[in-house]
This record gives structure tokens, sequence and C-alpha cells, in this order.
């Protein structure tokens, strides 16, 4: 296949020169002066896009902020959720709606599973080595799934239309994922804020040590912390599922993305998630719209590098799951 | 005075020699070099090359050769990055474009990808280092930093954008096959050069151990503080570490780009790339000068003996390489090499147990 | 330096009229250091002369280990100024201040554990040679006199506490200091152990090496000490020889409150 490849003219988009850093800009300014209609929908499509990105860093930012661990297979946490959806609506003809909490469940129990099998045993060993583990558990789960349903892509049939709001198109399904993703988020924050067991695990975020010292069964709330981590990634899975076809290499994208959100969002913060998805989100819309190519992403790495740099407890800083 | 204690003593002996480094050395790379010649000896009507072909060799040495570079950096100083692709994609990238596009020889291209390799590295490290990362954050920046030079590539039509290079003959640049070239029509040839890749950078890591900058890399890695308490220059000595590490791992690219036929950004800035260039140096054992080598030699083979044995079932082979990464990190934390002195320590423990019995 | 300063130190401190021996190796002046919003240091005034074994006392969470880490260069102090040898030092980066002379021990003792115990101590040499085979002569020299020589090739992590703290010792000793650093490096010690280590500061002081030690044993420090430093509150509140210093009604006010006098 690589013999073709010298063939093939650079995309028309990706013109040299200087002009191409500046134009965008120099375009998205008019834009803004003249008040075209278009901000309107690219303020909408951030939106819809950066609430579900929120959703997608929720799980990771509670892993990462609990248990100090960098969870690589949170990506293909994401997939399963977009099967689990999928095999509902498709095999049981159950609205991928309620295939969502049952997203949730089955990836409860898989992330118990995976912590129990590979995290737990390395917990106190270096943090390199938990990232390898998890990257393993990443091509073990990524590879089967590829085995059951092949690597073509999937989609739930679903077709939920779009509404116009003030001339805005707003696609369902996003809008849908929106208020899932808000909804996840103001739930887990109460159960966080309001119940013995979420203030444990706040306890365990803030000071594992410390919680070890006031009685706080530490193992257990790694337990649970997985669990939750991995439900969040079935319920944000299960909402994208709702929009878009997905294969078994889905995750990878939504991993990085979901990397930076937590970053710029600061560890283990909730609503620092969710400022973070929008910022990516609202990169990623204004950035495919006025930059050529995948530049946008170039912007969002800046972002994350600058921010780690800087300030890397994060936008709102501190432990707050 | 039993037969295995009379071996042991022996070895032990040896090993105080001065010149015990050099026969080890040798040895090694002197069964290197004949492995191509090993695997095709035929033992009962069963060759190794059907397992172990020439391909999975030079792979397999090229992962060796990419883990000992990282472990430069990682292993000795203990600055954990998860971003060589990066400068495994300069090398790769800085050799293509000379070659492709401007004609130059690929040993030139080779060392200008080496030395901008070692540049990043120097801007990557003293932004890390200045403003103190450590641990996950130092690595997801370094991720970073190789993600964020896959999708500049990748949206560069000066460097051919996503569809990248595709390699040129020799002629292109005015040179025959050969050495002079870096392209050979057979496998054999590529296979000693990436070997003698490999033993310069062993030999390079070598000196280093061995020299005060190899025991304040150490330091460093143990205690920073500390480190510095008595006069260790740490910054400094981390930017050496990142420099070199990268300046080598670029070399790699350059290697990698000129025997395989395209790069991509998506194949040598790949996220996946840059587990792949340490792995061996985890497995093996890393900040040791054996780990990297012997970490290449489970690791490699594993994945490509997999993927051609279950070759009808795509995927199969991954879910058997993702089950080895946890085992391996699970059980052998300290990596492979760490196994004959752990075994000693439970042998003796064995023995002290007895004698008390006694 | 105008005769009001002058007062106004021996005010606080009351060494002006100390009649001391050497030329002057360390001088601290005016230190000071905050963490935010908490003023640890508060404008902390001492020197140390050639050959001199300073004590530095003071109760619980009066800036001993501050005063050490502003000296050392673990940080900067937030004013004020530290000379060795008439050099300013202060806001340099610790090795830096280690090149010039000066060495510290941890409380906490920080072993670099992978690394054999005369990689250890050879870390500390190489300040003055690349050379790793003289890097090794002067640390087996210095694992000689803490009595570690043995132990060369053993994994520092596996050391016991009394073996770690001799450790600490020997590689803060192997960059051959004009001015030694000691914090509470005879914590865990047993009695014989001590009476070694202070037989040990004895020795140093003899090839001239300064010494200023943060200890709790009281009456150990009583015992070495040429002069005693009484920090209390990040302040200095008096300086000395042993003997006055413990009849100092300051001193008396400050250790009862929060400190048992015969630790």
């Amino acid at each position: 296949m690589g013999h073709l490849v010298t063939s093939v003219a650079p995309l028309p988009l990706q013109g040299g020169g200087l002009g191409r850093f500046i134009d965008p800009f120099v375009q998205f300014l008019t834009d803004i002066t003249n008040l075209e209609p278009v901000l309107l929908q690219l303020l909408a499509f951030g939106l819809l896009l950066g609430g579900v990105y929120a959703l997608t860093a929720l799980g990771l930012t509670m892993i990462f902020g609990v248990m100090d661990v960098i969870n690589f297979a949170h990506g293909v946490f994401l997939v399963v959720g977009m099967y689990s959806v999928w095999l509902v609506s498709e095999m049981a003809g159950i609205s991928p709606f309620l295939g969502i909490p049952i997203a949730a469940a089955v990836l409860f129990v898989l992330g118990v599973v995976v912590h129990v099998l590979t995290v737990e045993p390395i917990i106190e060993a270096p943090q390199q080595n938990q990232l390898i583990a998890t990257l393993g558990v990443l091509f073990i789960i990524q590879s089967a799934i590829e085995i059951v349903f092949t690597p073509d892509p999937q989609q739930v049939e679903l077709s939920l239309g779009s509404i116009q709001v003030g001339g805005v198109f707003i696609p369902l399904g996003q809008f849908y994922a929106l208020v899932i993703a808000l909804g996840t988020m103001l739930a887990v924050r109460a159960f966080l804020n309001r119940t013995d067991l979420g203030r444990k695990i706040r306890g365990t975020a803030d000071n594992r040590d410390g919680a070890r010292y006031v009685g706080i069964n530490v193992r257990r709330i790694n337990y649970l912390t997985f669990g939750i981590g991995a439900a969040l990634a079935g319920v944000a899975g299960g909402s994208i599922a709702l929009f878009q076809r997905f294969d078994p290499f889905t995750g990878e994208t939504y991993l990085i993305n979901a990397f930076v959100i937590v970053i710029l969002g600061g560890l283990g913060s909730f609503p620092g998630a969710f400022v973070g998805g929008l910022i990516v989100g609202m990169i990623q819309v204004f950035g495919g719209y006025y930059l050529p190519g995948t530049t946008a992403q170039v912007l969002i790495f800046l972002l994350f590098i600058g921010t780690l740099l800087v300030k890397p407890e994060g936008l709102f800083g501190g432990a707050e799951a | 005075m039993s037969a295995i204690e009379t071996v042991r003593d022996r070895y032990r002996t040896f090993d105080d020699q001065r010149y015990a480094p050099l026969v080890k050395g040798v040895g090694l790379f002197g069964l290197l070099a004949a492995l191509p010649t090993i695997i095709e000896i035929d033992v009962a009507g069963m060759e190794l090359a059907a397992l172990l072909s020439l391909k999975v060799l030079i792979l397999t040495v090229i992962y060796a050769y990419t883990a000992q570079a990282w472990n430069i950096m990682s292993g000795y100083t203990g600055q954990f990055s998860f971003g060589h692709a990066a400068f495994f994609g300069i090398g790769a990238y800085a050799t293509q474009a000379l070659v492709v596009d401007a004609a130059v020889n690929p040993w030139i291209g080779m060392l200008v990808g080496g030395v901008l390799a070692g540049a990043y590295g120097l801007i990557i490290g003293a932004l890390s280092f200045r403003f103190k990362l450590q641990g996950h954050y130092f690595a997801l920046a370094t991720l970073a930093f190789a993600e964020l030079l896959r999708f500049v590539v990748t949206n560069m039509s000066e460097l051919r954008g996503a569809n990248g290079y595709f390699k040129a003959f020799p002629r292109d640049y005015g040179a025959e096959y050969g050495l002079v070239a870096f392209q050979f029509q057979n496998d054999l040839p590529y296979y000693y050069l990436i070997v003698g890749f490999l033993l310069v950078v062993t030999l390079v890591s070598w000196l280093i151990k061995n020299s005060w900058v190899g025991l304040y890399f150490f330091a460093i890695r143990e205690d920073e503080r500390a480190a510095a308490s008595v006069g260790v220059p740490s910054f400094r000595y981390k930017l050496i570490g990142v420099a070199v590490s990268a300046f080598f791992t670029a070399l790699g690219g350059a290697y990698w780009s000129m025997y395989f036929n395209t790069i991509r950004p998506d194949t040598v800035f790949a996220l996946f790339k840059n587990v792949e260039l340490l792995l061996p140096a985890v497995v093996g054992g890393p900040g040791t000068l054996l780990g990297p080598i012997v970490g290449s030699f489970i690791v490699t083979p594993v994945s490509e003996i997999a993927r051609t044995t279950f070759s009808d079932i795509n995927g199969l082979d991954r879910i058997i390489y993702g089950a080895f990464l946890v085992a391996i990190v699970i059980y052998s934390p300290r990596g492979v090499v760490s196994w004959p002195s752990q075994a000693r320590a439970l042998w003796e423990r064995v023995r002290g147990d007895e004698e008390v019995s006694e | 330096m105008s005769a009001d300063e002058t007062n106004a130190q021996s005010v606080d401190d009351a060494d002006a009229d100390i009649d001391r021996d050497g030329e002057q190796i360390l001088s601290v002046e005016g230190v000071g250091k905050r963490f935010s919003g908490l003023q640890a240091l508060d404008d902390v005034d001492m020197t140390v002369n050639r050959g001199e074994i300073i004590g530095l006392i003071g109760p619980n969470g009066a800036g001993k280990t501050t005063l050490f880490n502003c000296i050392s260069g673990a940080f900067p102090p937030t004013s004020g100024t530290v000379r060795l040898d008439g050099e300013v030092i202060s806001g340099l980066p610790a090795h830096k201040i280690a090149r010039a002379g000066l060495a510290r021990t941890f409380q906490i003792t920080r072993p670099l554990e992978e690394l054999t115990v005369v990689e250890n101590a050879m870390v500390g040499a190489h300040i003055h040679t690349r050379r790793r085979g003289e890097a090794r002569e002067i640390a087996m020299e210095t694992l000689e006199f803490v009595g570690l020589a043995d132990k060369a090739e053993e994994e520092a992590g596996e050391l016991t506490v009394g073996a770690q703290k001799r450790l600490e010792l020997a590689r803060a000793v192997s960059t051959r200091p004009e001015i030694l650093l000691l914090d509470e490096i005879m914590a865990g010690l047993t009695p014989s152990e001590s009476n070694q280590m202070l037989d040990l500061f004895r020795q140093l002081r003899e090839r001239g090496t300064s010494l200023l030690i943060i200890e709790h044993d009281m009456k150990a420090i009583m015992n070495i000490s040429d002069y005693v430093k009484v920090l209390d509150q990040g302040k200095g509140i008096a300086f000395g020889a042993p003997e006055t210093v413990v009849e100092d009604d300051r001193v008396i006010e400050a250790y009862i409150g929060g400190f048992d006098v015969d630790a």
C-alpha cells in the first residue's frame, strides 16, 4: 500500500506560507465582527461535544485523583460501553437509553475485575508498572472486541433527528448525551459529597495514609473507585453510541483527550473536568471549522503542555472528588 | 563442595577480573552476530528459522537498541519518558526528508536527526525540570510532546502530511546499494548493521555507568535532594541524560526509516510506538545494561511469533501480548535480569533454613 | 557595622561580648523565611568559626531545620544573607553550596538505596575528582573513618538505622567540607553508638572541619559544643557557652513551654 503513497498530492488545505497560520484567525475575527450566525452554531456544537468529552474524563479523573493510577484502559472501557448499548438494542431490542445503565453495570463489574487482577497487585509498585499493566488490559479487551465483533464500525439504529432553536441546529443524539453528562456529573458529585462512602472516597483522595490511619478500608475504596470510574466510562461510551459510529479502536482518541481534560481541569475535579471538556470541545469544533486538517489538535496539546508546566494542579486545582 | 558451587565460585572469581566486562561483551555480541546462522541449524528436522525469521531478529535488535537508548534517560536518571516516539520520529523524518527531498546521504540525515532530537529533548527537559514535573505528570508531559509532533507533522504539507515518505532508491541520492547508501538488497547486512548500532549504544551506556556521570545519574534517580546536598547538579545531568538518550533514539528512527519502505506520522510517531520503544527495558530490568537486550529478546519475538502463529484470528496476538505485559509487571517488577539474584537469595534462604534446622 | 546594629544584635543573642578564636567560616545575617503567611524564621544572626562545634537547639518548631535548609540551599531565605568564607551563598542552589564547601545531613536519613555504601560516599567524593578510582579512594577513607568499610559493597537500603546514620555522615564528609551541618544525626542511636558519633565529631574538628549540630540530646550537645545557639519561634534568643546558655531566663522560659530539658 505504501507504493501508492507518493503519488497522492498534498491536501489542498495544507498550503504553505505563513498565511495558513494567520488567515484562519483573520477569518475568525471577521466572522465575529460581522456576527455571523455560524458562530452560534459552532458554539452549540462545541458545547455538545464538550459535554460528552467531560463525561469521558469523569472516570479517569476519579481513578487518577483517588488512586494516583493512570488508567490506560479507560479508552477501551468507553468502547465496551458503546458495544454494550449496541448489543442491548440490537440483540434484545431494548431502547439504547436503557442500555446505558446496563453498560454502567457491566463496566462496574469489569472495572472491579481488572482492578483485582492487574492494578491491586502492583498498587505500591513504581508508577510506570501500573501504566504498562493497564496498557496490557487495553490490548486484551480491544482485541477481544475485535475478534468477537470484527473490526468493522457499528452503529446503534436510532434516528433521533434534530431540532432548530433560533436558527441553531441541534442534533438530538448529542443533546441527550450532554443531558446525561450533566446528570451523571451532578449525581456523582452528590454521591461524593452527601454519602458516607463518598466522603470516605474523597478522604482517601486527599490523603491515602491518613485515610488508612482513621480506619478507612482503603482496599475496599480502591475497588469501588476503580469500579465507579469504569462505570462512568460505561455511561460515557453508551452516550456516545447514541449518535456516533464506533469500532474497537475508537477509544484511543477519546483517551488522549480525556488525559488533556483531566490535567486541564485539575486532578479529581468534576467541575474542572466539565470546564476542561468544554475547552477541548470548543477548540476542536472551532479549530475544525477554521483551521486546516487536524491542526486544532496541535493547539490542544500546546494548551496541555502549558497547563502541565505552569499550573499542573489544573484550573480547578486540588482534589475535589 | 558440589559441582554447582564450584562453577559458581569460579564464576565469581572471573567476575572480579578487570577483563570480565570485555569478555562478557564479546560473548554477548558474538552470540548476536552468530544468531542468523544459529536459527538455520537443523535440529531433528526442525529449524528455529521457522519460528524466528531474520526479520524478527532485526526487529528484536531494533527494539533492544531503542530500549537501551531510553534506558540512559529513564532507567539511569529515573525520569520516566513516555514520549520517546518523538525522538524516534524526528530521526526517521529528518533522514527521509533529506534523502527524498534533497538527495542528502542518509548517514548525514541520520546525524541531523540525532542533533534535532537532542535539541527537542533539551527543550522538553528544560521546561519539565524547570517546572519540577515528576512522576505521572512528567510521563504525561513527554507523551504530550510526542503527540504534539505527530499532529504537527500530519498537518505539514512540507513533510507530506499524513501520507509520509516512501524510501528513495540509492541511485536517487547518488549511491549504490551498500553501507554508504544505508540500503541493502537483502536482510542480513541490515541485521549486522543494527547489531553494530546496539554495540555502540551499549558501549556508550557502559562508559556512562562506569564514570562519574553514571553515578550522578543514579544518585539523581535515588534521591535528588540528597544528591544535590553533596554537589550533584541534577538539572544539568538530567538534561545530559535526555539529550544523549534522544540522540541515540533518533538514530534508531533513522535506521527504521531506511529498513522499512515507508514512514508515516501514524507509524513512527504512533501513540503505542512510545510503549514499544521502552518496553524491553522495563521487562528486562530498567537501569541495567543487559536488561534492554534480554527484554527485547523476550518481548519482541513473543509478539511476532504470536502474530504469525495466530494470523488466522486477527487480534489474538495482541491478547497474548497484553496478557504478557500484565504478567511481567506483576510478577517481575524489577525486570527479568533480576531473576538470577532473586533465585540466589531464595536459594540462600532455603539453605539457611536447613542449617538452622540441623 | 554601626554601633547601633551591633547593639541590636547583642540584645537578641548576646554574642557580641564573647571572644572567639579562629577565622569566620559561616555567617548568617538577618536570615528570615516565610511560608505562605507563616514566619518560620525571623531575622536570625549567627556565626561559625573554623574548628568550632556549635550546637543549635530550641523547642520543636523553633525553625532549626528551616535554618539548615536556608543555609544549605534546599530553599532560599526570604530575607537576609548567608556567607561561606566571606562569599554570599544564600540564593545559590544546593549543589553549588555543597561545592563551595558546606555539606549537610538530613534528619530523616536519605540513603541512595539501590546504590552500594561505597557508591553513596563516592557521589560526595566526585566533587573533587571525575576519576572513579580517586573518588573510590576518598570514599573508602571516609568509610574507614565512620566504621563502615566492611559494609562497602552492601546495598545502602539494607543497612540498619545506626549504619544509615553513619552513611549519611560519610556521604557528607566525602565532599571534604569546611563546615558540616548535622541534623539530629544521633536520634535513634544506642548510647554506645552515640558516644562513637561524638568521638567522630571531635576527630572532624581536629581536622579543621567546623560543625553546626541540631540535636535533641541535651546532655550530648552540652558536652560537645563550644557554643550553643538557641532558637525559639523562628528567632535567635540566646548564644553563648553551654553553661551560660542553660541559665538564661529566656531559654528556660522557651523550654518550659513544651520541651523537656532532659530529653
